[in-house]
């Protein structure tokens, strides 16, 4: 199926990524014929069949509800971009 | 120590016998690592303190008597399995400089067994790829013919290994990714079950279908380091909490009476000549170990690239939202607002195929898309594991060929997702289905380069795929070559 570019740039835009016109061009050409393989499914009889969404047919497993985790702030906080007094710094969201 | 081919079992034995301490065979691959990384791009980061620090407790370990296999065997890591205070960049510039404040169970297991760890490999961005060609830390080059490819996403994992950098290293497989490089590179790689092995820790890329495992020099090692890896782990809960086998007593239970399926759908079009024959000469070992091969059909085969590369790009574009320049890892200089700081540092932070990938992702999980992509993918997902199910009704394991050829060129099928993404046309289905598969060298073409195959099992039946596998290297000695790597050092 053909993708139009308005639709990558919508999409583009859900995932949260900046594109340039250039890489607009060149992801919806390769969207589209990425989608013409996806077509193959077509020809899939999968009409009333059980959808499968994990490899191993598991319950999730539940525990007791205790903390296992020890306060690690200035660890956490070492791999971030901008933090300060404790937290975690982004620009001005409200005005 | 100049032997490239060196294996755990034997650095094993010499350690113990004391032939060679765990210092002196840690220098010697630093060494290696030394002249040779260069050239081959192979590592992402070295680090040679803690290497040494680990050889020195591995011989105290050693000396009291308290070894285990892995005791004072130098490996390498994936660059995608957390190593705490190391850097850890899954081939991205997003997580440049990262370093993550815990360890992935694998690695604490590999520690505990006494593993010396001499850095972490490199690999395509995000394991996403099939050359280690979309790698922000550069190409990887293929230790048998510098200009092609080793193979991906484990790339740096299998070059390293292929080289002699390390004696043996870990890798993940979402879709062929320790599989492939193993084929590629000419040693023996395995994917377990999903779920033998726990993902804490392992950087996420499409969680229902992420697997790590060994990449050795031969099954019998694969065993070994599997054995130490493997079992439950609290913290993934989709870890199965099962008891694990005892991989290496059962390598030598012989093969005979063992049935082999051989589908027919993977010996079609599309498969290289020398791919074939080299596997048809493979056949008649396991025949005359007295193995029987049985011609079965895996007829949804054919549907298993557009099912991955709906399924997979689906889970990752959701996996990698985290990534939003606020917590860890990249963010863009100057920032308008939030939003701004958001898009543009994934823009600026992940490379073309991980953008490709998040976009398609996103296309087939949006409204309107869903179920016309996402829930037949689900549905052709369950047909293709059915395939297998049915197979092991009547045979014990499946073979197929690893890839429809060797090797191919640096840049070949860099701007061509498509034709790269045919590259996984064997491996996919094994990951969709949870199975163990794994791949083993088999012979050469005639540009030399290696040639793989791969043994599919039932579910859990990793000792089972082993097992044909040592017993096929007791018979030949594809798997003890080595790349001639003199005129580059």
């Amino acid at each position: 199926m053909a993708i139009e570019s308005e639709v990558v740039k919508h999409v583009a835009t859900l995932a949260r990524l900046n594109i340039t016109s250039e890489e607009l061009t060149t992801y919806t050409e390769q969207l589209s014929n990425i989608l013409g393989i996806m077509d193959q499914l077509d020809q899939v009889p999968t009409d009333g069949v059980e959808p499968m969404s994990h490899a191993v047919d598991v319950q999730i497993p539940e525990r007791d509800d205790v903390v296992t985790n020890t306060n690690n702030q200035s660890a956490m906080l070492a791999n971030a971009p901008d933090s300060e007094e404790g937290h975690f710094r982004v620009p001005k969201i409200i005005e | 120590m100049e032997r490239a081919n060196l294996t755990i079992k034997e650095a094993s034995d010499q350690l113990k016998e004391r032939k060679i301490s765990a210092v002196e065979l840690t220098r010697a691959y630093l060494g290696r690592i030394n002249a040779l990384n260069e050239k081959i791009n192979a590592y992402v980061t070295v680090d040679e303190q803690s290497a040494l620090k680990a050889a020195e407790a591995a011989d105290a370990r050693i000396a009291k008597g308290e070894a285990t296999p892995m005791t004072g065997i130098p490996i390498a890591h994936k660059d995608l399995f957390c190593t705490e205070g190391v850097q850890t960049t899954c081939g991205s510039r997003m997580l440049k400089g990262f370093k993550p404040p815990y360890d992935a169970t694998v690695t604490t297991r590999l520690k505990e067994s006494g593993a010396v760890i001499l850095g972490k490999t490199n690999m395509d961005e995000f394991a996403m790829g099939s050359s280690t060609e979309t790698s922000y830390y550069g190409v990887t080059r293929n230790p048998w013919d510098l200009e092609r490819i080793p193979g991906g996403s484990s790339g740096g994992s299998a070059a390293a290994v292929a080289a002699g950098l390390c004696v043996a290293a870990t890798g993940t497989d979402t879709g062929g990714s320790i599989r492939q490089p193993a084929a590629v590179t000419g040693i023996t790689g395995l994917k377990p079950t999903y779920g033998r092995v726990s993902r804490y820790g392992m950087i996420a890329f499409a969680s229902s279908l992420d697997q790590g495992g060994p990449m050795c020099r031969t099954a019998e090692d694969t065993a070994i380091m599997l054995q130490s890896i493997a079992g439950h782990d609290a913290k993934d809960s989709t870890s199965l909490n099962i008891e694990t086998p005892d991989f290496s007593a059962l390598l030598n239970k012989g093969i005979k009476g063992l049935k082999i399926g051989v589908p027919t759908e993977c010996f079609g079009e599309g498969l290289e000549d020398d791919v074939r024959s080299a596997i048809d000469e493979a056949k008649k070992v396991f025949a005359d170990a007295g193995a029987e091969l049985v011609t079965i059909s895996l007829p949804y085969t054919g549907v298993a690239i557009p099912t991955y590369y709906i399924i997979a790009p689906a889970e990752a574009s959701s996996n990698l939202a985290r990534y939003d320049g606020v917590k860890f890892g990249y963010r863009c200089e100057n920032p308008n607002d939030l939003q701004d700081l958001y898009s543009r540092s994934r823009a600026e932070g992940f490379g073309s195929e991980v953008k490709r990938r998040i976009m398609l992702g996103t296309y087939v999980l949006s409204s309107g898309y869903y179920d016309a992509y996402y829930r037949r993918a689900q549905k052709a997902r369950r047909l293709i594991a059915n395939d297998f199910t049915k197979a092991f009704e009547s045979v014990d394991a499946v073979l197929t060929p690893t890839t429809p050829g060797t090797a191919f060129k640096l840049g070949e099928k860099k701007d061509d997702p498509v034709q790269m993404y045919l590259s996984d046309i064997y491996t996919i289905n094994v990951n969709l289905a949870g199975l163990p598969g794994m791949s083993l060298p088999c012979g050469f073409d005639g540009n030399n380069l290696p040639i793989g195959m791969q043994l599919i099992g039932k579910p859990l039946d990793e000792a089972g795929i082993l097992r044909i596998a040592h017993t096929y290297q007791k018979e030949t000695d594809w798997h003890s070559k080595a790349p001639d790597l003199s005129g580059i050092a």
